[in-house]
């Protein structure tokens, strides 16, 4: 049991890195302190039982306390995007590489879509089909 | 900083009845809330900071407590008894209202 605690311990005192730098230079020392502290009470007073909810508890702040912030930080948010735009960016670039006629294709529509599109409107407004043959 | 979150209102009361520190919080924090609100380190800490950088809360000197040396015991300023007292009397403004509101839920006084 003492290398499980051990094992929290270990991973708690990891995970505190996440916390703000502030929080952690002022009170990092105390959080770990008191994560052990609380923990060792707990499996003395009620085995795993009593143990669970306290690491249950501290893995939920990981995400609220320490993930949340971190992802409000521009930092986070600046490589978040760029990650995100560069893998959308690189799966289009494969795509468009592994179907060329694919991209023809698409292109084609567009064009043909808005071309005809336009020269509908126009045609219905001045009463002819197909004005001055533009059409391709 | 009004209204307080429960984490800073927990600790703001548990402290009106005496200094203590960071483990003390926790415990009685739980037994006040019958179980129901278990704050962990981060959450105590991340409160405890804002609160002292309020002037809410202040860090003091051990004194006479028992102590290993390395806890950090804190106590309610006026400021921060001032704020508890102001949260405590619009908690019982909400009461009062809903008490008023729906009669049916049937709530104690």
């Amino acid at each position: 049991m003492i290398f499980a605690l051990h094992l929290c311990w270990r991973a708690y005192d990891l995970t505190l890195r996440v916390y703000p730098r502030e929080l952690r230079e002022e009170f990092g020392c105390e959080m770990s302190h008191l994560f052990h502290h609380q923990t060792l009470e707990a499996w003395a007073n009620g085995g795993w039982r009593a143990l669970l909810p306290v690491l249950w508890c501290a893995s939920t702040e990981f995400w609220t306390e320490g993930l949340l912030f971190r992802m409000r930080s521009p930092e986070v948010i600046a490589a978040a995007s760029s990650l995100v735009c560069t893998w959308v960016a690189f799966t289009v670039l494969l795509w468009a590489l592994a179907n060329p006629l694919g991209v023809k294709a698409i292109g084609d529509r567009i064009w043909h879509l808005g071309g005809a599109r336009t020269f509908r409107e126009h045609g219905a407004k001045v009463g002819c089909a197909d004005p001055g043959g533009l059409r391709p | 900083m009004l209204p307080l979150a429960p984490a800073a209102f927990y600790i703001l009361l548990v402290l009106a009845d005496g200094d203590k520190h960071g483990y003390a919080i926790m415990q009685e924090t739980l037994k006040l809330s019958d179980g129901n609100f278990r704050m962990g380190p981060a959450t105590l800490y991340t409160n405890v900071q804002r609160l002292l950088a309020a002037d809410l809360i202040r860090e003091v000197a051990a004194g006479s407590v028992e102590t290993d040396g390395r806890r950090r015991f804190y106590r309610l300023s006026r400021l921060g008894r001032s704020a508890l007292e102001q949260e405590l009397e619009r908690m019982r403004k909400v009461l009062r209202q809903a008490q008023k509101l729906s009669p049916a839920l049937k709530l104690s006084h």
